[in-house]
Parts: C-alpha cells; structure tokens; sequence
C-alpha cells in the first residue's frame, strides 16, 4: 500500500500505525516521489492527501491511474467537506476519508477498496 | 428600519408636492377658460340687450314724433279749409269731429275758440261750450305760436290731458280750433316698447321733469329723473339702484320738450345667463372632481410603484453588503478551517498512534495504563468536536457560494449512484434508479442535494449490509421534485424513527458513524426550503422521501 501526504507527522504517525495492523505500507511526502514509486514497484491501494504542494492530490491521482490502472485509491480530504472528494470519486478514485481520520474507518475503506481489486481481477 | 421609513416620509412628501403642483396646473388653465368664456359670454348678451333697447327706444321716439306732426297737420287742414262760422255750428263742428277722427285717430273732443279765448262750440265727452280759455296758458302760447301741443294738464275737466291746438286769422280776427290727445293711446306706445316682462318702465318727462306720459298714478308728479342736457338721437346709459342694475335708453322729443326713458332690469333680462353660469360652474365642479381623483389615483399608483423600486434598491444594497460582509466572513472562516484541520488530523493521529503503543505488553502492566489509555481516548473524542466546530465552519462559508442554478434531479442521482454503485455491488447490493423520465428542473444547489443524497444512500448501504435492494426515485410533484430512496433493509422501530434526524444519534456500532449524517442532511434540505421525512417499518425496509419545491435554495440571513 502507498501512503502520500505532505506533512510528515501525520504521516509517519498514521504509516506506523497501519505498520502496526499489519499493513505493508510505503510512504511518501509528495505527489511525485508518489509517481516515481508507482513506475518502480506495482501497489494494491494508495491512500493520497488531495491538499498538497507541488502535484495536488487530484492530479497525483490521474497520473497514477495512468500507470498502474488497477491501483485503488482512497482520497483523504482535508477541507471537511465533499466537494474535493466527490471529485476525486469522478476520476476513478475508489471513495475518501475527511480527515481528521478515523483509522477504523479508513481501514474499513481501504479494506472495501482491496476487495475490489480483488473482485475486479477475479473477474477477469 | 429608519431608513425604511425615512424612504416612505420623503416619498410621501414628495407625492404630496407633485398632487398638488399638477392640481394646480391643471386647475389654472379650467379656472381661466372658465372664467372668460362666461365674462366674454355675459358680455355679448349685455351689450346686445343694450343695442336692442336702444333701437326701441328710437323706433318710439320716430313714432310719437310722427303721431303728433300727423295730429297737428290734420288740424291744420281742417281749420284752414272751413270757416269760423261754418264750424261755429254745432252740427257741423261734429261732422268734421268725426270725419276726422276716421283720418286721426285718437282725438278725444274738438272745441273751437274765439278771439276772446271763449270756447264758442265744443263736441266731446265733458260740457265745456262757453268755458273762458283767455287766462290759460296754451291760449297765450297758441296766439304766439299758430301751432301748439301742449304738455299734460287738469284743465276744467280735472283729467290728466294735452291739446293740440291751431290758429287761423279770418278777416282780419283770429280764432282757434282744439283737439284733446287720448294719452292712453300713447301710453299705449310706450308700453310695447318694454322688452321683458317685468323689471322693466316706460315714461315721458316735460323738460321741469313732471311725468307727461306713464303706465301708472305717477303723472303730473315731479320726478326725481336728472334731467340730462338737450342731445341728439338715442342715449344708453347703465344705472345702479336698489343693488339693481338698470339699463336705461332716453330720447328727446316733441321738438325738445318730451323726454322719453326706456328702463329695463338687466337682472330681469339676464335671467338666462344663471342658466349659463351654472352650467359653466356645474362643468368646472365635475372637471375639477375629476382633476382631483385623477391626480390622487395617478401619482398614488405612480408613488406606490417609484417607492417600491426604491424599496427594493435599498434592500438589493443592503443585501449585497451583507453578503460582501458574508463572502469575507466565509473566506476567513475557511481559511481558519484548513490552518486548524491539518494539525488537529496530526493530534488525531498522534493519539491513536499513543493508544496503539499502549496495547503493547510491558505498558499495558503499568499502574497508569488504564489512565493514559482513557487520555488517548478524550483527545481523540475532542478532537472529533473540533471537527465538527470546523466541519460547521466550512459549512458556513460554503453557504455563500451557494450555487442557485437549474438542477436536473435524475442528473444529481446518476451521480449519485456512479458514486456509490461500486461500493453497494461490492456488498451485493442492486442500486436501482426509477427516474421520471421528464422531470422540471430545479433551482437549487446541486453539490449539497448532492451530499444529502449519498448520505442517505451510504446509511441504506450500511443499513442493507448484504444482499439487497436499493430503489432510487423520482417524481414530479406540484411543479416541483419528490425523490424516495427505498431500502430492503432491516427497518426501523417508531422509536428510533423519531430520534434520526437528531445530531449525534447513531445506530451503528462506536467508531463507525459520527451520527451527524442524517441530521447535516436534514438541516440542509430544511435550509433549501425542502423537507425530508422517513417511513419505514420493522422488518421490510425504510423510504426516505426528499420533498423539493420549485425554487429551492436557501436565503442568506444573519
């Protein structure tokens, strides 16, 4: 799984804890370090920041998508509202998380969201 | 307020100087056409009145002129083709009196005089044969004169009368012959010339002003006439008297002697005028009746309708601050809301990051675990209220970009359910649409129906958990849109219906929903003016019916 938000102590902190759970998760401070990894190495989620410098999240996504197309995606969205993430959901994104996040519920989604990949592959 | 009423005052003022800047412009021009036309009317009839009665006036004059030449030429004739002695005879002085009365009307008795002024012969009503003339005045005057016509007098006969009388010298000795003139005959004359039917007097004068000729007792008593200098041909002249106003047209006659006084009473004569002016003042009162509702109505409705305008300006101003003020609030707010959001996501984290380490072994031995693990809790749940103080903020700000477009419903719902479609097939879960097809759109803002909608579907979602059904519809209804979102769900007890739509209430188990879903949703279709309303019953399933009008945004208030 591939984590990407721009500010380092949350992070960290919320890569240690899907650590913690037993998640196998890389993470990365901006939209292009994100990029560069998805050319190297093939993920089943990412979960992307949509508020970052440089790429923003929404175009991290696109090209992302681009790369690897079966890659799901949780946004997680920093404005409290849904507009961001509903348009993310428009541009394949799988759904998203308004942060302040619960780790329960960004579990259940990223979990929802590798079922889908799974379902999807099945089905081919 | 103040500045409401302010608005009014002056427009009220401002009616009431135009009701009456018009009222007179209109009223001026009424008042001038009015008043000339009944002067220059009144006038006219005046002045013709005034030419009438003077040409009357000269027409009497020529005739009583002529009828006393006439009589005095007749006498003439008659003396100077008879002699003294013929008509000495009483015979045959009633032959000639009655022959020529046949010529000359109005001869009321014939006598004939000696030198001596003795009446020698007389024919006639009264006994006068013998009577002494020689005092009399008209005696010396006709010996003077030859021709004579004398001024009214009592005489023997103690009647009012003139004579015409005229001498002859025969052989050298003079003798007169006398007529008396019926005056009623001339009376006569006078009082054809009266124009009306009263108000109106005809009269002779003598030059000492005694009434010669007059309709009533007043002759041979002096009149109080000023008697006006000798003139020519026909004098008018308007006299007051009485608060009566006289037109008054005088002739002299009789070789100067008479004086002829036509009076008529021009109030008498004008009599038709009040027909006139009351007409005039009738078309005045109703012009100016009508002047007065038109001009009230007019500028009322004009008035009415400038204030209204200026009313609304004043609000378009007042809203258009406000929501200046509101677009300024909303950007500092969110501003506030991103710089917060960030590192209270850290904090969260942080927290759950400490409570994670603290389900380690070795800590969790620890005296004080079930201390710091309580405190990880608290920060996280505050953190929660911090979301929601901020989530509020946001919502606050994003109320003034409330887009107020033409919404397709059946559109916003195709969204709806590309969004959530994956998530329910992934539950097995069927999301039907059921759309009218021809559906009126809607002014509203799309993005937040938007989020009322998968709100509620991701409930029905959560609700169904496996294997389902999810029905999403539309409607037209009373110009506007009612949507049904049905689920085959579990249902839901009374109890629990009621309390939904309250913050903070959830069903779901600690950690999975916020409990603010339904009632965010709730407030926001309340706020556009919608309602939203649940039915559901144990067992079968829940509908949540989403009633939008026509128009259906929220007002901006503070």
């Amino acid at each position: 799984m591939l984590l990407v938000d721009d500010e380092d102590d949350f992070r960290t902190t919320l890569a240690n804890r899907l650590k913690l759970r037993k998640i196998d998760i890389t993470d990365v401070a901006s939209g292009s370090e994100a990029i560069e990894l998805v050319r190297q190495k093939s993920f089943d989620v990412a979960i992307i920041d949509v508020k970052m410098p440089g790429i923003d999240g929404i175009e991290t996504l696109k090209q992302i998508k681009q790369l690897q197309p079966d890659i799901e995606i949780v946004m997680l969205t920093g404005h409290a509202s849904i507009e961001s993430g509903m348009e993310a959901m428009k541009l394949g994104a799988y759904d998203y998380v308004m942060k302040p996040c619960d780790i329960d519920e960004l579990l259940i989604k990223t979990g929802e969201a590798y079922q889908n990949k799974l379902l999807k592959e099945k089905e081919k | 307020m103040t500045k409401e009423k302010d608005l009014h005052g002056y427009y009220t003022g401002l009616r009431t100087k135009f009701t009456v800047i018009i009222f007179f412009i209109a009223f001026i021009p009424l008042m001038l056409l009015g008043g000339t036309t009944y002067y220059y009317y009144s006038t006219t009839v005046k002045e013709k009145i005034k030419n009438e009665l003077k040409l009357i006036t000269k027409n009497r004059k020529d005739t009583i002129d002529l009828f006393l030449n006439d009589r005095a030429n007749c006498l003439s004739v008659l003396a100077y083709t008879h002699s003294f002695d013929f008509l000495e005879k009483k015979e045959n002085l009633l032959n000639s009196f009655h022959l020529s009365k046949r010529v000359c009307s109005a001869f009321q008795d014939m006598g004939i005089i000696n030198n001596d002024g003795e009446q020698v012969a007389y024919v006639g009503p009264y006994h006068l044969t013998g009577k002494q003339y020689g005092t009399a005045e008209w005696f010396q005057e006709v010996m003077e004169k030859d021709v004579y016509i004398s001024d009214v007098f009592l005489g023997f006969r103690q009647v009012p009368h003139f004579i015409i009388a005229v001498k002859r010298i025969e052989n050298g000795k003079p003798w007169i012959l006398r007529v008396t003139i019926d005056i009623n005959r001339i009376n006569h004359f006078m009082s054809t010339a009266l124009l009306g039917k009263g108000g109106s007097d005809a009269y002779i004068l003598s030059r000492e002003g005694i009434y010669q000729i007059s309709g009533d007792d007043r002759i041979l008593t002096k009149s109080d006439f000023e008697m006006p200098p000798v003139f020519q041909g026909i004098k008018g002249k308007e006299k007051h008297y009485g608060g009566k106003t006289v037109l008054c047209a005088k002739a002299w006659l009789k070789n100067n002697e008479w004086l002829m006084v036509i009076e008529q009473d021009l109030e008498h004569e004008l009599g038709p005028m009040v027909h006139v002016k009351n007409t005039v003042f009738l078309i005045f009162i109703v012009s100016s009746l009508i002047i007065v509702i038109s001009t009230m109505l007019i500028t009322k409705r004009v008035f009415a309708r400038l204030e209204k305008i200026a009313l609304e300006k004043l609000q378009l101003r007042e809203q258009l601050v406000r929501s200046d003020r509101l677009a300024a609030i909303g950007k500092l707010a969110s501003g506030i809301a991103h710089e917060i959001n960030n590192p209270l996501a850290v904090i969260a984290e942080k927290a759950g990051w400490m409570g994670d380490l603290l389900t380690e072994e070795d800590v969790k031995n620890s005296p004080n675990y079930s201390e710091l693990f309580k405190s990880t809790q608290d920060i996280k749940k505050h953190v929660q209220r911090g979301k929601k103080v901020i989530s509020r903020l946001m919502g606050f700000a994003r109320k003034d970009d409330v887009a107020q477009k033409d919404v397709d419903i059946n559109f916003v719902l195709d969204e709806t359910h590309d969004f959530l479609n994956k998530k329910a097939m992934f539950k097995n879960i069927a999301l039907m649409k059921e759309f009218q097809p021809d559906l009126p759109s809607i002014v509203t803002d799309g993005a937040q129906l938007q989020q009322v909608f998968i709100n509620i579907v991701n409930n029905a979602i959560d609700a169904i958990n496996k294997d389902g059904v999810i029905r999403l519809i539309t409607k037209a209804q009373d110009g506007g849109v009612l949507v049904s979102i049905a689920d085959t769900g579990p249902g839901m007890p009374e109890k629990i219906q009621k309390k939904i739509f309250d913050p903070f209430f959830t069903t779901k188990a600690v950690g999975q929903g916020t409990g603010l879903g339904l009632s965010t949703s709730y407030s926001i279709v309340e706020n556009l003016g919608g309602r939203l309303t649940v039915e559901s019953e144990v067992g079968k399933g829940t509908i949540f019916h989403i009633t939008l009008p026509p128009t259906c945004f929220q007002e901006t208030e503070v």
